[in-house]
């Protein structure tokens, strides 16, 4: 709740970023979305005890941040807030799954642990993928990209409109915590008792707020769907892309990188 | 232009904000709506676009009537500017906001570029378009979302307090724009002053219903008449004795 305005800058420095003019953001839209496609779903067909095979993945986020210029810290500070929901389901592997996987110098290592581990890397692969994403193309790009790839209409537009809600949101719980603490000026933040009321109201005031935007866009034609700049096909360098990444994610998956760079240098 | 015929209007709630209004605009006419907190300006004003529909009575844009299959039609033809530019502003920057309408009535890129350049001109704001909507300042918001309803080239415009935010400079800057702005304004607002500078015919609302209508020097300088409604004179003709 601190830092309400920080995320809101926080969302607004990843999206700056999108503004950028470098290799990478000068890619189509559709063809980062399916590149990232491709990437989440090989990380996730990773099986779970696979933790080593996991590690080299990072390149390619590491590669695309360096190209598109993308700041370390813009996208660990994102990737931190996801982490905690990974934990959740991580923790529970740990206490479930307590047999010995192996033994690591004389440490029992649990094959709990070892998922543990590896659901944190998924996690942090996948979320900083997404995030990438979203720092190298700007919305209206995401969007129109998703409507190139044939995902419906709607489905864009509840997605752009979610994205546009959360700000909402925020921006009402920071001018809202705001007036609270300028009346409340001994405390550091919401008293739990003042909680459930501070947040019946957020939640009231945002739909009213919503409202209003809703009403402000149909005033100006909106009819369920937002209507984006004009499509393009994926040209060939689009395609060439999305073949070369594609080619390395495979060989990733299916080369065991770590062993065959160990046993170069045995 | 713009007829309104004995409509009533009912918040879903049953709170019955408008009681058989009645009222007409002519072409190019600068007409204002005054009245208290509550009185139902802004309420009134989201009737002539269909936001809310009158149970009874109807309203005709240029002789459309307001009803569910004309929508589209009637807010080409009829811009709002919002109360507040926060809730009108809602893309990720001020060029996507100005086009936003324009792109969902058809209009190629290449035409939304060159309206949207045009506006930007009128208006002295071709450096913020590329700004993030809501890194702009309360005047600047307002003059993005009034470009973003102009662009869409209205014969109508509905302002809902539009000097509300605004410092004494900005707000002259907007008045002159205003005057000079030759559409049909329909204006609600507190700014007496304002109103009497630039409307030609003023509205008095009191409770739902028209409590009068007429000249605005002659309506807001009746200080028994405006007692009565609720409001005081505007700031030039009280008068400092
Ligand atoms: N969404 C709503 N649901 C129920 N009642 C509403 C709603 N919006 C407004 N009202 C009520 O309708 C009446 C008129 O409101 P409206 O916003 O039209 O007044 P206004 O003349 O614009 O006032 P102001 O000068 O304060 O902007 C008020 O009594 C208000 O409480
Ligand atoms: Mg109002």
């Amino acid at each position: 709740m601190q830092d309400i305005k920080s995320s809101i800058s926080q969302m607004n420095a990843l999206e700056l970023s999108a503004q950028k003019n470098t290799i990478i953001h000068r890619l189509q839209a559709p063809v980062k979305i399916i590149t990232t496609v491709i990437y989440l779903l090989i990380i996730i067909s990773y099986g779970q005890g696979q933790v080593s095979r996991l590690i080299p993945c990072f390149f390619y986020p590491a590669v695309v941040m360096a190209l598109g210029e993308i700041p370390f810290k813009t996208i660990a500070g994102r990737l931190l807030i996801a982490l905690p929901f990974s934990l959740f389901a991580g923790i529970s592997n740990l206490m479930f799954s307590r047999e010995t996987a192996f033994i690591l110098g004389g440490i029992a290592v649990t094959a709990g642990m070892v998922s543990f581990a590896s659901i944190m890397l998924k996690t942090a692969l996948c979320v900083t993928a997404v995030l990438i994403l979203i720092a190298t193309t700007d919305m209206n790009g995401l969007a129109y990209g998703m409507l190139s790839l044939r995902v419906p209409p709607v489905i864009v537009t509840q997605i752009m409109l979610t994205y546009r809600y959360i700000g909402v949101i925020a921006e009402e719980a920071s001018v809202m915590r705001h007036a609270y603490l300028l009346r409340a000026p001994n405390e550091k933040g919401i008293r739990m008792k003042d909680m459930g009321a501070f947040l019946g109201q957020l939640i009231i005031r945002s739909f009213d707020r919503s409202e209003r935007i809703y009403n402000a866009m149909k005033c100006r034609g909106y009819e369920g769907r937002i209507a984006y700049s004009d499509r393009e096909k994926i040209s060939l360098k689009g395609w060439a892309y999305i073949t070369v990444t594609s080619v390395f994610f495979l060989l990733l998956r299916f080369v065991n990188v770590s062993a065959l760079v160990g046993s170069l240098f045995l | 232009m713009l007829k309104i015929e004995s409509i009533s209007v009912t918040y879903p709630d049953g709170h019955k904000v408008l009681e058989h209004l009645d009222f007409h605009i002519e072409k190019g006419e600068t007409v204002g709506i005054v009245g208290t907190n509550g009185a139902g300006k802004s309420t009134l004003l989201m009737s002539v676009v269909g936001i809310l529909i009158p149970e009874e009575g109807r309203i005709l844009v240029e002789g459309t009537e307001v009803c569910k299959k004309n929508l589209s039609e009637i807010r080409r033809r009829a811009g709002v500017v919002f109360q507040n530019p926060d809730d009108q502003l809602f893309m990720s920057n001020v060029y996507d906001d100005i086009a936003f309408g324009l792109r969902n009535y058809g209009d190629s890129e290449e035409t939304v570029r060159e309206k949207i350049s045009g506006i930007a001109g009128v208006l002295g704001i071709e450096k913020l378009l590329q700004s993030h909507s809501h890194k702009l300042s309360g005047g600047e918001k307002r003059i993005a979302a009034l470009a973003s309803i102009l662009v869409m080239e209205p014969s109508l415009v509905l302002f809902d307090e539009p000097t509300s935010f605004l410092d004494p400079k900005t707000r002259r800057k907007l008045m002159n724009f205003l005057k000079g702005l030759e559409v049909t304004k329909l204006i609600a607002t507190h700014d007496l002053d304002m109103a009497l500078e630039i409307c030609d015919r003023v509205l008095v609302l009191k409770d739902g219903a028209v409590f009068a209508e007429g000249r605005a020097r002659e309506i807001l300088a009746d200080e028994k008449l405006m007692d009565a409604a609720g409001l005081e004179l505007p700031f030039c003709m009280q008068g400092i004795e």
